[in-house]
């Protein structure tokens, strides 16, 4: 699951249950708020961070991300109805990704379903909708708890994410189910889970027991912990669209005022998230008549430059057809990575992107393939 | 009404061949179907009660008389509906048009009104107001029909022909107008009624022309529109007027039924709709309680709008903004109708001349606010406007020696379940204490009168009091109307429901609608494919 | 003499005086007529509906320049006439948090609230519609015509406060506390239609409160100054009448014999337009019918702030219903048992409270009157009265206390004014200021 937009003017955020935690171990101490809620932005460097992610394993705090628990009978009818996850579908323990879209088919968030048993769900979205899931909630029989404020949420990344859970005492999951059990002496939920499209593990548990199982990880696994810029590097790199800043999420209740901004699953390149022809969710039928509609593109570029900045125009055979949206160094592409926003009807490569002054110019990027444009093309080519 | 149509055993039977399904017989349901068949569909109208009509009923009282609930005067039957159906051929008939009113104020004096407005603009010349009076009507009747193509078709979609002509009739108005246009649909009657300078008799005239069936009293803001719709609906013929079907409204029914009959439709009645088929986001048919289905690519439902959506079509599939349409708080208040017996009437010229009009008692400005915050907070308010017409009269001017009966239709009164019979024997002492302040020549019999409340109507067809509360503003109906009529975005699906209507009465125009949409998307469908 | 203007603002309150300051600045030829009591004591404190400087007015007018500083409003706070307090603050995530403990399933939607109120006022169809019903023509029947995205928005507008209130939360004191602010302004009551567009108002955008400094100008001085700097031309006569001249521009005429012609006249606040006769009730925020009484509370010496927070806007009232029988008592004509109050404490401890349901005009045996002495006596001790009850030490530390009734409309100091002359009225708003500007903005971008 992506962080969303980081809050802008912020005012006094909170800790969450990790805090503390993470606090003692950011040697950089830079820090930045998202959902009014403190996340690390650099624990000691961006580059070693990104390397360890890499390579080993690292250790992340999720805790400011929006989560909810779904239960009663009518659940999986609601989620299927709130996201395009495929929430009657999920076996028991089994997570499935989404988006949450408008009654026009305008995306309003990304989700994440998991099952954990027959009748409740768990639901973690980048923000929080209560009101859009107070809406959804009605004529269906439902409990919907806000949990976000009750659980400590850790994410484990990296090729030897495993490995560390494993030392540190607590059992992966299985490929792709939720495991719930008491480990180690604390009552966790360990799901699979992905980073815009990296495999990691999550483990849920009560925030009293916060730095309990973070320690263990740290000294027993041997994770190193990550800072939300070395992960923005990974989410540009994987595809991962990042609600906020590469799409405006279309407005909550009223979102047929100020529409123009909004986007279709297909122009953040999600559109294998959102497909027609499976089971019902909201706004499928006015996706159905939109296809085609489609006026933006959301790329990843790599830019041949040391660096580029959010806002930078994009061109393509000399007009100016997007704006760079969001941008980050790539330490193994020794590239600058960045989503553009750009328009539809433009061509697929020879793009340039501007240089801001001093040395005012155009430097030359291309279209990078990620691990989740692959997943839209197959979507693509399977539907065409 | 006798219910001939036989109930067709279906258990679990699936019936193909039909090309559309109507729910719900009434007057919306049956136009939509007489539409449907007469553009030669083969169509079905599955009514879940017995009876055919919905709201509008004939029934016998304990004494033996027959009434009618439900409308007892028309102003809203669409005459394109009425020219299109061919209802003349099928027994509607005028019994008195252009009916005219006399006022009753509290103070005992009356005015006399004809029923043509700008007649009775040049008829009431010896008043110091009418110059006031005068424009005022000129103005109200202009935008009244500059308007009443927003009454008429609530936006679907895209943009038909039809709807870009009323559009730009619209944007093409000369400036002036064009304010006052704008005026109108934002202002409160009091405030309109004040600019315009009409004096008190007037304004109580009006008021009670304005705010009955409606749920805002005339301080608030958007009342006054309801004004501009009722002088938007023409009836037989002109415009802003009243009129008697021959027959009373069950003719209209009736009319309309033979035109379905006509048309090849096919009526079952006792015939309960489970609910809606919908296969990849287009309807496919009705499915019945035991399981039987009709398929069909185009349902068109005349229920309640709770009823159609939530109950047929279900939450699970209903996009979730849309959904809160149908969460909306209903009004708190609601109509009542009265069937009075009249005792010893006198027969002499001056009474004949008086039962063939319609009487409304009016309030005057501050009475009829008391009454509508007494009612929206569920008291019985202690005066009411209210409306008595005489139908045996109506329907027949020359039966000098028949008549007995006086319909009233009160407002506003707070909206009650059908079961509180207490507060159903306090309004019913309202009502009558209201008639006898207002129309005191008159002795009734000793029974009270008969009492039909809007949740007793709802009630009859199975529908929610809701539907059948005050009409809440105009501009709030035309906004709900609209949302309602796109049918949840499911192709083929159409719902022309009370809902569906902007104003009150029977008009068949959101039946026309939902008809005229079907076909087109049918051509359309037909066309691309 | 003969002078011609683009814009006359008639009225001497900050939201006029603002509207008349932006207008020159924006190179509109515009004038203000003052046609209020000149050389009223100037207190230090406006009453609490005025002098909220939205950013941008306080941007386009330069207000820095004028010794004059921002002091931010910290809470909106309900105080119930049974005990019990409910706060809720300009940030919402922070308010949110704050409302956890006591409304647990509201406090998550709390944000969302505020966003999709903001989203819908900022969508501004009603309220813009009805204020420039003079201006656009048939604006809002096209486009709700042909627009059906703005239905849903309407249908939300044209509704009341209760009804939106009931869709969201479910915690009464918090609904109570939203309502009363909400209407508190207008005089509205929650079931009203046209109360859901002064909710949608209250969150419109962050307005912050203006105080002048002890030693230099007084808040209304600055912004005369402000006028002058602009080129607004100040009148200082009384309003003899106001006519259409060949539905070109309007003739105003002074007490000064002066004969002023304008293409587009303007009152910035009701009760300015009530002084003058003119009532204009076509706005869905205007609760026609309603006047505003302001109390102003001299103390011997400051009293204690509930909560401790005397930067708060505090609202009185007593349950859900009385907001609505309120309103219905206006509306009848008599002065309301239980009045819904606001009062705000002044930087030198006084304290001024403020109630919208007066009735303009009482109605006795049938007959309507003016307001008597008595009635102005009877307002202040109810006003006095609640106040006390929830604010210890009040009634001994009062050293004098000053009513005064806003918009009751003197019959006898009107103008003549043609009566479907458009004249443009702007309506009770929680913003006056803000309404102001942004109406002169509409009224300018016309030519």
């Amino acid at each position: 699951m992506i962080f969303p937009a980081e809050d802008i003017f912020l005012k006094a955020p909170r800790a969450t249950p990790l805090y503390s935690a993470v606090a003692s171990e950011s040697e950089a101490n830079a820090w930045t708020s998202v959902n009014g809620l403190s996340v690390a932005r650099v624990m000691t460097s961006v580059d070693d961070e990104y390397a360890a992610a890499k390579s080993s394993a690292v250790v992340t705090d999720l805790g400011a991300l929006a989560r909810a628990t779904v239960a009663g009978p009518d659940a999986a009818a609601f989620l299927s109805r709130l996201t395009t996850a495929p929430a009657l579908q999920l076996k028991l323990g089994e997570s499935a990704r989404g988006l949450m879209l408008d009654d026009a088919g305008y995306v309003v968030d990304l989700a994440e379903v998991s099952r954990a048993s027959q009748s409740l769900f768990l639901l973690t979205t980048p923000t929080g909708h209560p009101r859009r899931l107070q809406l959804a909630a009605r004529g269906l029989n439902v409990e919907i708890a806000d949990i976000s404020n009750e659980v400590a949420a850790l994410g484990v990344f990296g090729p030897k994410a495993d490995d560390a859970l494993e030392k540190a005492g607590l059992r992966a999951p299985a490929q792709n189910l939720t495991a719930s059990a008491v480990q180690s002496g604390v009552e966790t939920s360990a799901r699979p889970v992905q980073f815009g499209v990296i495999p990691g593990v999550e483990l849920l548990y009560p925030r009293d027991e916060a730095l309990t199982l973070w320690q263990r990880l740290r000294r027993r696994g041997g994770a190193r912990p990550i800072g939300a810029d070395a992960l923005e590097v990974l989410r540009i790199e994987s595809g991962a669209p990042r609600p906020g800043v590469d799409f405006v999420p279309a407005a909550r209740t009223h979102a047929a005022i100020g529409a123009k901004s909004a986007r279709l699953p297909s122009e953040i390149g999600l559109p294998h998230l959102a497909p027609v022809n499976a089971g019902w969710f909201n706004g499928r039928r006015a996706l159905r008549h939109s296809a085609g509609a489609e006026t933006r593109r959301l790329t990843v570029l790599a830019i041949d430059d040391d660096r580029s900045t959010p806002g930078a125009a994009v061109f393509a055979k000399g007009k100016t057809v997007g704006r760079v949206t969001s941008c980050a160094w790539s330490p193994a592409l020794r590239r600058v990575v960045a989503f553009a926003d750009v328009s539809a009807t433009s061509p697929y490569k020879d793009y340039e992107i501007s240089v801001p002054s001093p040395t005012e110019g155009r430097v030359a990027a291309r279209l990078l393939s990620t691990p989740e444009s692959a997943l839209a093309e197959a979507h693509r080519s399977d539907s065409a | 009404m006798t219910d001939t149509e036989e109930k067709t055993a279906l258990r679990g039977r699936i019936e193909g061949g039909f090309d559309a399904v109507v729910i719900g017989a009434n007057a919306d349901g049956l136009a939509a179907a007489a539409y449907l068949g007469k553009a030669g569909l083969k169509t079905a109208l599955i009514e879940p009660s017995s009876h055919i009509g919905g709201a509008v009923r004939r029934r016998a009282l304990s004494s033996g008389h027959e009434v009618i609930d439900g409308e007892h005067l028309l102003s809203n039957l669409d005459a394109d509906v009425v020219s299109e159906l061919g209802l003349y051929r099928f027994g509607l008939s005028y019994a008195a048009r252009c009916i005219e009113t006399q006022y009753r104020f509290s103070d005992g004096r009356l005015l006399d009104r004809a029923g043509d407005w700008r007649r009775a603009v040049q008829k009431l010349q010896d008043r110091t107001q009418t110059a006031a009076l005068e424009t005022f009507v000129r103005d109200g009747f202009e935008a009244a029909s500059r308007l009443r193509p927003v009454f008429a078709a609530p936006p679907r979609g895209a943009l038909e022909p039809a709807s870009a002509r009323a559009l730009k009739a619209l944007k093409g108005a000369p400036r002036d107008v064009a304010q006052r246009l704008q005026y109108f649909m934002l202002a409160s009657t009091d405030d309109v009624m004040a600019r315009y300078g009409l004096d008190d008799d007037l304004r109580a005239a009006l008021f009670a022309e304005t705010h009955l069936y409606g749920a805002d009293g005339p301080s608030e803001p958007f009342s006054f529109l309801a004004l501009m719709r009722r002088w938007s609906g023409d009836s037989a013929g002109l415009q802003g007027a009243l009129s008697f079907p021959k027959g009373g409204a069950v003719a209209v029914i009736e009319s309309l039924r033979n035109a379905a009959l006509a048309a090849k439709v096919d009526i079952r009645t006792s015939l309960t709709v489970d609910s809606i088929i919908i296969e990849r986001d287009t309807v496919a048919g009705v499915e019945f309680a035991d399981g039987g289905q009709i398929r069909a690519p185009i349902v068109i439902s005349a229920l309640g709008a709770s009823r159609t959506y939530l109950g047929l079509v279900g939450a699970h599939a209903l996009d979730i903004d849309f959904q809160t349409l149908l969460g909306q708080a209903p009004a708190k208040t609601a109509s009542a109708q009265m069937h009075l017996l009249l005792k010893n009437v006198e027969r002499d010229d001056a009474a004949k001349k008086l039962f063939a009009k319609r009487i409304v008692g009016a309030l005057s400005p501050e009475q009829l606010k008391a009454a509508f915050a007494a009612a929206r907070a569920g008291a019985v308010p202690e005066d009411l406007i209210i409306e008595a017409v005489f139908p045996d009269v109506l329907n027949d001017a020359s039966q000098k020696y028949n008549l007995e009966l006086m319909s009233v239709m009160a407002h506003p009164l707070p909206l009650i379940g059908s079961g509180d019979e207490s507060r159903r024997l306090e309004m019913a002492q309202a009502i009558l204490s209201a008639v006898k302040k207002r129309l005191p020549e008159f002795s009734f019999s000793d029974d009270g009168g008969d009492l039909v409340l809007s949740s007793d109507l709802a009630a009859a067809i199975g529908e929610h009091a809701d539907v059948f509360a005050s009409r809440p503003s105009v501009l709030s109906q035309h906004a709900r109307a609209g949302a309602l009529s796109a049918g949840a975005g499911v192709a083929g699906l159409y719902f022309c429901g009370p809902e569906a209507q902007i104003g009150a009465g029977i008009s068949c125009l959101a039946a026309r609608t939902a008809a005229k949409s079907a076909l087109r998307d049918l051509r359309r469908g037909r066309r691309a494919a | 003499m003969t002078s011609s203007f683009d814009l006359i603002v008639i009225g001497d309150d900050e939201a006029a005086l603002c509207a008349a300051a932006c207008a020159g600045q924006a190179g509109a030829r515009a004038a203000i007529i003052r046609t209020q009591d000149k050389g009223a004591p100037q207190l230090g404190n406006p009453s609490p509906s005025c002098a909220r400087v939205p950013n941008f007015v306080w941007r386009r007018l330069n207000l820095n320049a004028y010794g004059l500083h921002l002091d931010p409003v910290s809470a909106r706070i309900t105080l119930f006439a049974d005990g019990g307090a409910i706060s809720t603050g300009v940030e919402p995530r922070a308010t949110a948090f704050t409302l956890a403990d006591e409304a647990p399933s509201d406090s998550a939607l709390w944000s969302s609230f505020v966003d999709d109120l903001r989203v819908l006022s900022e969508a501004d169809l009603l309220t813009g519609a009805a204020t420039s019903a003079v201006l656009n023509g048939a604006d809002l029947p096209a486009r709700l015509y042909e627009d059906p995205r703005a239905l849903g928005a309407v249908r939300t507008l044209s509704g009341s406060c209760a009804a939106i209130l009931d869709d969201y939360f479910e915690h009464d004191p918090l609904k109570l506390h939203v309502a009363a602010h909400a209407l508190g302004a207008s005089g509205l009551g929650g079931e009203e239609p046209g109360s859901a567009l002064t909710l949608t108002e209250l969150f419109e955008e962050d307005a912050w409160r203006v105080r002048a400094p002890a030693s230099g100008p007084s808040v209304k001085n600055a912004l005369i100054a402000s006028c002058r700097a602009e080129g607004v031309s100040i009148i200082d006569d009384d309003l003899m009448s106001i006519s259409k001249r060949r539905s070109k521009y309007h003739l105003v005429e002074t007490s000064a014999d002066e004969a002023i012609k304008s293409r587009f006249v303007m009152f910035a606040t009701p009760e300015a337009a009530a002084q003058q006769g003119v009532i204009d009730a076509s706005s869905p925020l205007s609760a026609p019918g309603a006047a505003v009484a302001v109390l102003r509370l001299k103390m011997r010496k400051p009293i204690k702030a509930p909560n401790g927070d005397d930067r708060a806007v505090f609202q009185i009232v007593g349950d859900a219903a009385e907001l609505q029988s309120a309103r219905d008592a206006v509306v009848d004509g008599r002065l309301p048992d239980q009045l819904p109050l606001a009062f705000e404490f002044c930087d030198n401890g006084d304290i001024i409270a403020r109630t919208s349901y007066c009735p303009a005009r009482f109605r006795m045996d049938g007959e309507w009157r003016a307001w008597t002495g008595q009635d102005r006596q009877a307002a202040s001790a109810r006003m006095t009265e609640r106040l006390s009850k929830r604010l210890r030490n009040l009634s001994e530390n009062v050293a004098a206390s000053e009513i005064e009734i806003f918009g009751e409309g003197d019959p006898n100091s009107r103008a003549s004014i043609s009566p479907l002359s458009d004249v443009i009225v702007q309506p009770q708003r929680h913003n006056a200021i803000s309404a102001a500007v942004k109406l002169v903005d509409r009224i300018l971008s016309l030519d």
